[in-house]
């Protein structure tokens, strides 16, 4: 098993390592030369560190299947070596000199969540800004199915990994083999980011902008290189546009496919993908009504650009803003906190409890509802027309519990720090996820530098948990993970 | 009189309402004696007329309609439930409303669902009502801390009818603990037990100083997991240590499981030792107070140890109860501090006590769920049942705790939305919608105490009001009267 997982973080490094060579470029178009030396080094250490483990790691064809534990820790173990890789440049540029802070940025990265401590981010080098965004981007489809993806061999194992890295109640087949559909679901998300460069040149931005933001839209992670994020660019145009790439983020891809296949008609009478649009709509409404009712802003086409904006990079849990929605009106403030818990829809880059499972567990409500009054009736939940397993229905019920007790936990052990109780659970709440932006003293004209170490650690590891889902991450604190052996 | 029959349902639901207006009716007497003595001549005609013709029409009423029952539909006994208790709380805001004070309607509505859902909340001052609206508002507090569906069977005629369904319709708890109670003997004992556990602490307050109305006023309120609203926050703070030993005593056994009570009596010993959630509660209140008292030595100048160890204790027993009063000066407590204790009164206090929140044999199980799902996670295929107190329980009970804990969570979520465009600040939102929920009834930004709900606008305190019921009879009932109201039976999922 161990030799296994060597040669799996080998791999893993190795093309970290890799992927560092493309913030290269920005930083020797920038002269950044600094940066390309760090960039380097990195790369140099990643390299060394994946080939010695590839090489200590062999793989051995007829050692015994996977266990299904060793997937889970396999994959919250990579998470945690990438951030600490990824954040070798920032340490050895001197831009974040605390390792732990740096540690927490590349978190940030790679759970897509976009929650910054960098008080003044245009001050950083464009090389890192780019990386930051490229950790992002790569983080969005989860690193693990990128992997499986380009490097073919692991063959059904990789199924098993990857369901770790993206589990929820769908997982469609798209190709025979997965490494098929891994590279399918890239392609879709590689066609996306480059239409939002072409469409964000056309709005005025230059080249290393376009591709910069596109890659954390897509990513529905919300790193920028600006301070004020996306209202640095004051267009409405540019507001549209990554606001239809950012809906498009928080779709099931899955979807995409269907749609191409079957029809755009078939596409639609997916439930989640329904609610998704009502759920979408309704909270843009409330948002806008409000704004206008209490004179926030002077138009109304002012209104629903800012709170269609908002609206949607939120429930994609992307985090970018054009206004310091801090300020707003206490109910348009409630909103964004259910959106933010919810998120948006499953087998997309977004966070959050996911749509699917909030639909579902809304109907399994419904259902105990009727059940206590005509408690002899049986119903059966449906989803897409197909009956819902009571297994499924337990496993949705059990990650709602994480979520709330991961929330509360982690709300309680941040508040050591003293700020104030909205400051601390929007933080929680953003990093578990992967929004970017919380309330208060977290919000969109702050960020997280006001957190001590020991609650920076503690936020980095909820983004992580967040990203894998939970159970991933909680499972390698039960007794049962390491003695399977044990009732 | 000779009995008819309407039709069986009607009957049922009729007799039910009929029995718990006259209750009330009765239960009002005392406030009426109360305010023939202080000569609150308004109220007294108030009180006079509403008490005697409920206990007339509540006994006409209920003899008119049989009994003879063997058997209920589940949904007519929600709806007798839901029935009975906008009944009893639509009376009760008679007597503030009407008292000649000038108390507004949505005042009085508040004050009501308030006294019923023993959270003790205050949109009026409670020193400032008349001592006879005091003595009502503390008895709602009394009678809506066991539940009107309880006292009322209690004078059902017929002896078949076991009122199991219709009781687990208002006693709060998880569906596997209904089990414990079997016949309306118990509910009688319950009852009983009750009642002399609030003449003792009545008893008690007296010898130790404290002036018989206002002892009166503690029992009814600490017996029912209420608060001390009736006192203002410097008075309860001069208290003797005898007085707040008291106090805090009774407020721990309101929140134990009645049937603990009826266990030790029955000298069914060995039960009582694997009562989990009993052990849960008495170790949860050691180790929070030992947290918080840690925290506290941390943030603050130490004067006295002992008094912080105790202070500390207390506060906790008070919001773990959900009874919510403040009885040290809380005011500077660190935010960590004060969000464990207003988690604490979110996991609440024991099923089948009077307490609130989501009951600690909920959470029970809810962690029990979650470890369960770890296993699954890791062994797929296997299947394992879990126990609780000894017995074998089936997994799909265990989620139903679950569930409840997430519609909890919505509810409160949802609550803070409502609020929130009532147009309160998100921390009020977030805060008073835990306490309503709850039915501690002060947010966790208030705690130097004395807070008054009088500042808010009507649509809020109504918000307030249903959070508070909602609270209180766990959520469910209020919502099947909301869907009846919105669906056919028929629907799909």
């Amino acid at each position: 098993m161990i030799r296994r997982a060597l040669n799996f973080f080998g791999i893993f490094l190795i093309f970290i390592g890799a992927m560092m060579i493309f913030p290269m470029i920005p930083a020797l178009i920038y002269r950044e030369f600094s940066c390309v030396k760090a960039f380097l080094l990195a790369i140099f250490i990643a390299e060394a560190i994946g080939i010695s483990l590839k090489v200590a790691g062999k793989l051995n064809n007829d050692e015994e299947k996977m266990q299904p534990r060793e997937r889970f820790l396999l994959v919250a173990i990579s998470w945690i070596l990438a951030s600490i890789i990824a954040a070798i440049p920032f340490v050895l540029t001197s831009t974040i000199p605390n390792p732990i802070d740096a540690f927490f940025e590349m978190c940030s990265g790679f759970s897509t969540t976009g929650a910054s401590i960098i008080p003044d981010v245009e001050k950083l080098p464009r090389s890192l800004l780019m990386w930051r965004s490229i950790t992002q981007w790569l983080g969005g489809m989860g690193v693990i199915v990128l992997v499986m993806a380009i490097i073919p061999g692991f063959g059904a194992r990789a199924m098993n990994i990857a369901s770790a890295e993206t589990p929820g109640p769908t997982v469609s087949k798209l190709g025979a083999r997965f490494s098929d559909t891994a590279k399918q679901l890239y392609f879709a998300y590689i066609i996306l980011t480059f239409l939002e460069v072409i469409f964000l040149l056309f709005g005025g931005l230059n080249l290393y902008d376009a591709i910069l933001h596109s890659l954390s839209t897509m990513a529905t992670g919300g790193f920028s290189c600006y301070s004020d994020s996306i209202a640095h660019f004051n267009s409405y145009y540019v507001y549209w546009v990554i606001t239809f790439f950012t809906i498009l983020a928080g779709m099931n891809f899955n979807l995409f496919f269907v749609g191409i296949r079957e029809g755009i008609g078939k596409m639609f009478k997916d439930d989640e993908l329904k609610f998704y649009i009502k759920y979408l709509a309704l909270a843009t409404a409330i948002i806008t009504a409000v704004l206008m009712i209490k004179n926030y802003y002077s138009s109304f086409g002012k209104a629903l650009t800012e709170g269609a904006f908002q609206v949607v990079t939120i429930v994609s849990t992307t985090g970018f803003s054009t206004a310091d929605f801090d300020l707003w009106p206490s109910v348009c403030k409630m909103v964004i906190i259910i959106l933010m818990l919810t998120g948006a829809c499953s087998s997309s880059t977004a966070g959050g409890m996911k749509l699917v499972r909030v639909l579902t567990t809304l109907k399994i409500i419904k259902r105990e509802v009727r059940l206590k009054t005509h408690d002899r009736a049986v119903y059966n939940i449906k989803y897409n027309g197909r009956k819902v397993s009571s297994e499924t229905l337990t496993y949705i019920i059990i990650f709602m519990a994480f979520f709330i007790f991961t929330l509360l936990a982690s709300t309680l052990v941040i508040s050591v720090d003293g700020h104030s109780f909205v400051t601390n659970f929007t933080a929680s709440l953003s990093c578990l996820s992967n929004v970017g932006p919380g309330l208060a003293d977290v919000g969109p004209t702050q960020n997280f530098g006001i957190y001590s170490n020991f609650s920076t650690m503690v936020l980095a590891l909820t983004m992580i948990a967040g990203r894998l889902e939970l159970t991933t991450f909680f499972i390698i604190f039960s007794r049962h993970f390491w003695n399977p052996d044990r009732a | 009189m000779k009995a008819r029959n309407i039709g069986r349902n009607t009957n049922f639901i009729g007799n039910i309402v009929f029995t718990a207006i006259m209750i009330l009716g009765i239960s009002m007497i005392p406030s009426l004696l109360m305010a023939i003595r202080y000569k609150d001549m308004t109220s007294v005609f108030t009180m006079l007329i509403i008490s005697s013709l409920s206990i007339i029409i509540g006994f006409i009423g209920s003899r008119y309609l049989t009994d003879d029952i063997t058997y209920i539909r589940l949904d007519v006994c929600y709806i007798a439930t839901s029935l009975t208790w906008i009944l009893m709380i639509a009376l009760s805001v008679l007597p503030f409303y009407f008292s000649g004070n000038g108390y507004s309607l949505i005042d009085s509505i508040f004050e009501a669902c308030s006294g019923w859902s023993t959270t003790a909340a205050s949109a009026i001052k409670m020193n400032t009502l008349p001592p006879c609206l005091q003595l009502w508002k503390c008895t709602c507090n009394w009678m809506g801390g066991i539940g009107i569906i309880v006292l009322s069977v209690t004078f059902l005629k017929s002896w078949q009818f076991t009122a199991q369904t219709l009781v687990f319709t208002e006693v709060p708890g998880p569906l596997f603990m209904k089990s414990t109670m079997t016949f309306r003997a118990s509910y009688r004992r319950i009852l009983l037990i009750y009642s002399l556990l609030t003449i003792l602490q009545f008893i008690l307050l007296c010898l130790f100083g404290l002036p018989p109305f206002h002892a009166l006023k503690t029992a009814l309120s600490v017996a029912s997991t209420s608060g001390l609203q009736h006192f203002d926050l410097a008075t309860v703070l001069a208290f003797s240590p005898a007085i707040k030993i008291i106090i805090t005593i009774f407020t721990f056994f309101a929140s134990i499981n009645f049937a603990i009570f009826v266990l030790a009596i029955s000298r069914k010993g060995e039960r009582l030792i694997k009562a989990t959630e009993f052990r849960y509660l008495i170790s949860s209140l050691f180790v929070v107070s030992g947290i918080i008292c840690f925290i506290r030595m941390a943030s603050e100048p130490v004067k006295n140890i002992e008094k912080l160890i105790l202070d500390s204790f207390m506060q906790v027993v008070s919001f773990s109860s959900t009874s919510g009063y403040i009885i040290t000066d809380a005011s500077n407590w660190n935010v960590l501090a004060v969000t464990i204790l207003v988690l604490t009164s979110i996991v609440g206090a024991s099923a089948f006590s009077t307490g609130g929140g989501i009951k600690i044999a909920r959470f029970i199980c809810a962690m029990k769920s979650i470890k369960y799902g770890i296993y699954k996670s890791i062994h797929p295929h296997s299947v394992k049942n879990q126990k609780y107190n000894g017995y074998p329980v089936s997994n799909n009970l265990i989620l139903k705790a679950l569930i409840y804990v997430y519609l909890f969570f919505i509810t409160l979520v949802f609550g803070s939305f409502m609020l929130s465009l009532a147009g309160l600040s998100l921390g009020d939102s977030l805060d008073f919608s835990v306490a309503m929920l709850t039915n501690t009834g002060t947010p966790a930004g208030k705690l130097a105490g004395d807070f008054l709900y009088s500042g808010y606008n009507g649509f809020s305190k109504f918000i307030m009001s249903i959070l508070m019921i909602a609270g209180r009879l766990e959520i469910y009932p209020v919502l099947i009267i909301f869907s009846l109201g919105f669906h056919k039976t028929e629907k799909k999922i």
